[in-house]
């Protein structure tokens, strides 16, 4: 070894057994991971831009990202990246515990990075359309955790298309998560005005998504994204906008009242995006049926594409027994791609993870996905105290489940090829139920 | 009875010790009023609940600490909340009082650490109930409600803090004096 190179590595080794400080090392950590959310104004219960900030906090932010509960994020690595991955790495968790353990040396104050900027207002520039909740909601205090839905009128106008929803909740601290539905119906707008008070209660609105409408979701952090490409997703003329929203008590009572800032493409988009969705119809006819007390029921399903697609994002719904989910792609030359693998299922964060890069899969590709549910006692997120049999349905104690691929069609005329295959496998799938009910299978 | 023994013996031994630490740790909530000496308190017994402003997880529980310090403060129990942020104002605390509609029990604001020390508390919320004497009878979390950090039941399915009160007010051991509490560390004393 050269002297030079020699003297560089005993640098090096004494720099690496010097404790971490605040302003060299956890600062950098804090502002890249934490400050979107931690800070004066956003979802988090406290700011984590200083020094005092974060040592007052110390012990608890390394255990919080030890667990990995911090950031959120509850996607495992896959074989595909993420757009906006909040996960930090085994190095950066582990300089977060030396700092505790070293009793949280600031540091040189010189070397204090700058903290990023957060653009003020909304994040995607003036949106074409504000509409705001006609009426505040009151959220309770305590209790578990709440789904309602509020239906919104919007101005008349023609088919719009939809490329952005910025979200803005007023009850920070409570609101978790949103989905926007678009209900040309007009049930949802009869449905708040019959429940009383703001919105109406349940997850009815699923059933929309199922035969589409969906425009979209936000979750606590999230940061609002313009679909690429010239992509959007249709407004139908004289569209109420639903919003379905979950809420998650504080303590204290609040009071939301989100606005949402929608944008709008100039045209219809040249492509469609579609979903596939694995097993069909959130699980409606993949039996489920699980005994009480089983702590590993596995769903399994898949779906073969007939026509080349670029996948652009990847989500899961279940309910609360759900503590697994995983949706692989099997291309025709054998590989085996995980597109999603959440480990640890929460059901409070129903998030949808968009690939960096579109992803093609060629036509003959086989989505596989599979679903574990836990209703033993052991699972603290059951509903049931003793765990009850639970069978699919709608309602947040009963089950569902599936995982979704947004997609476009390769080449936008075939598109009708891969509409085709998915009638085809709903017929199949009830077959498979009418058949194992007459031959005395599950119910 | 020999159990009433042991705990007899124990309480000695507690007292001995925090009389060799020549500590008395004297309750003086944010207004300067001094509510005596945790060893030679009135009633039955003292619960004291270590909360922190910003944690979500002691703010979740408010609605319970509310309820348990009405339900049992008819019966001889005497509730604080003690503060343990080392830099939360008397005004800070009384803003929280507000938002969170805590109007059951006199807040302290535990900057010395005294309280949090005889507790041996180390999480917010975390209970700790003392005997007349200052013997600490229960330590621990309030409920079940979290069975970790992020994994909240729908609705607790253990009472630890009800059912230590309950045993106390009939005269009997505490079955289980220490659980571990889930929520936020308290803070180092200095920032
Ligand atoms: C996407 C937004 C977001 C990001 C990014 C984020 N947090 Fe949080 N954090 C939250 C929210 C929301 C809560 C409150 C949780 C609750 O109310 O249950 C929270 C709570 C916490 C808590 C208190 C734990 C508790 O529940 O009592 C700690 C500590 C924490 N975060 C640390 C961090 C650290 C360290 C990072 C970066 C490495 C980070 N967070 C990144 C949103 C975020």
């Amino acid at each position: 070894m050269r002297p030079l190179a020699l003297l560089a590595l005993c640098a090096s080794t004494v720099a690496a057994a010097e404790p971490p400080s605040f302003t060299k090392d956890v600062a950098p950590i804090l502002f890249e991971n934490c400050m979107s959310c931690h800070r004066e104004g956003e979802a988090a219960p406290f700011p984590l831009t200083s020094y005092s900030e974060a040592k007052k906090r110390g012990a608890l932010i390394s255990a919080v990202t030890e667990a990995r509960y911090m950031p959120p994020w509850h996607a495992a690595p896959a074989d595909v990246r993420y757009r906006d991955e909040r996960r930090l790495s085994e190095e950066q968790i582990g300089t977060l515990k030396a700092w505790v353990e070293a009793g949280m040396p600031e540091g040189d104050p010189g070397r204090l990075p700058a903290p990023p900027e957060f653009a003020e207002g909304w994040q995607l520039g003036e949106p074409d359309l504000v509409v705001r909740m006609p009426e505040a909601f009151e959220v309770p205090a305590e209790g578990p955790d709440l789904y309602r839905s509020f239906a919104i009128p919007l101005p008349a106008g023609g088919d719009r298309w939809v490329r952005a929803i910025e979200f803005r909740p007023s009850a920070r601290g409570a609101s978790h998560h949103a989905l926007f539905f678009a209900d040309p119906s007009g049930e949802a707008l009869e449905a708040d005005s019959a429940d009383g008070g703001p919105g109406f209660a349940g997850m009815r609105e699923l059933r929309r998504s199922e035969r589409g409408g969906g425009l979209g979701g936000w979750a606590v952090g999230g940061a609002p994204q313009m679909l690429p490409d010239g992509l959007a997703r249709p407004l139908p003329a004289g569209s109420a906008l639903v919003v379905q929203m979950h809420f998650h008590p504080s303590g204290k009572i609040e009071r939301e009242q989100a606005s949402l800032g929608l944008y709008f493409a100039p045209e219809a988009p040249q492509r469609t995006l579609t979903g596939v969705q694995t097993p069909p119809l959130f699980g409606r006819l993949a039996g489920i049926d699980i005994p009480a007390g089983e702590s590993r029921y596995v769903v399994k399903d898949s779906f073969e594409l007939p026509i080349a697609v670029d996948a652009y994002g990847v989500g899961g719904h279940a309910h609360y027994l759900c503590s697994e989910m995983k949706m692989t792609a099997t291309l025709p030359g054998g590989e085996v791609k995980t597109l999603l693998w959440i480990d640890r299922w929460d059901f409070a964060w129903q998030e949808r993870y968009y690939f960096r890069e579109p992803l093609r899969l060629p036509a003959g590709t086989v989505l596989e996905t599979e679903l574990i549910y836990d209703n033993s006692a052991a699972n603290p997120a059951n509903p049931h105290r003793p765990p009850r049999h639970v069978a699919w349905g709608r309602g947040s104690e009963d089950e569902m489940g599936s995982v979704s691929l947004e997609v476009l069609a390769a080449k936008e005329s075939e598109l009708a090829e891969l509409r085709a295959a998915q009638r085809r496998q709903i017929r199949q799938a009830i077959a498979n139920r009418f058949l194992s009910a007459i031959s005395g299978g599950s119910r | 009875m020999k159990r009433v023994a042991l705990r007899i013996a124990l309480g000695l031994a507690f007292a001995a010790l925090t009389a060799m630490a020549g500590e008395v740790v004297r309750l003086t909530d944010i207004d300067g009023v001094d509510h005596g000496r945790l060893d030679s308190a009135p009633g039955r017994a003292t619960a004291v609940f270590f909360i922190l402003s910003d944690c979500p997880i002691s703010n979740q529980l408010a609605p319970e600490i509310n309820r348990i310090c009405t339900d049992y403060s008819g019966r001889g129990v005497r509730c604080y909340l003690a503060y343990v942020d080392p830099e939360v104002s008397a005004d800070g605390i009384r803003r929280h009082q507000r938002d969170f509609s805590y109007d059951c029990c006199t807040p302290l604001h535990d900057a010395s650490r005294a309280l949090t020390e005889a507790a041996g508390a180390t999480i917010t919320p975390e209970a700790a109930i003392f005997s007349p004497t200052g013997e600490l009878l229960y330590r621990g979390r309030i409920n079940d409600l979290y069975a970790g950090l992020g994994k909240k039941r729908r609705e607790p399915t253990e009472h630890d803090v009800r059912r230590a009160l309950d045993e106390i007010l009939a005269g009997k051991a505490v079955s289980r004096p220490r659980t571990q509490a889930i929520g936020c560390y308290v803070p180092p004393k200095e920032l």
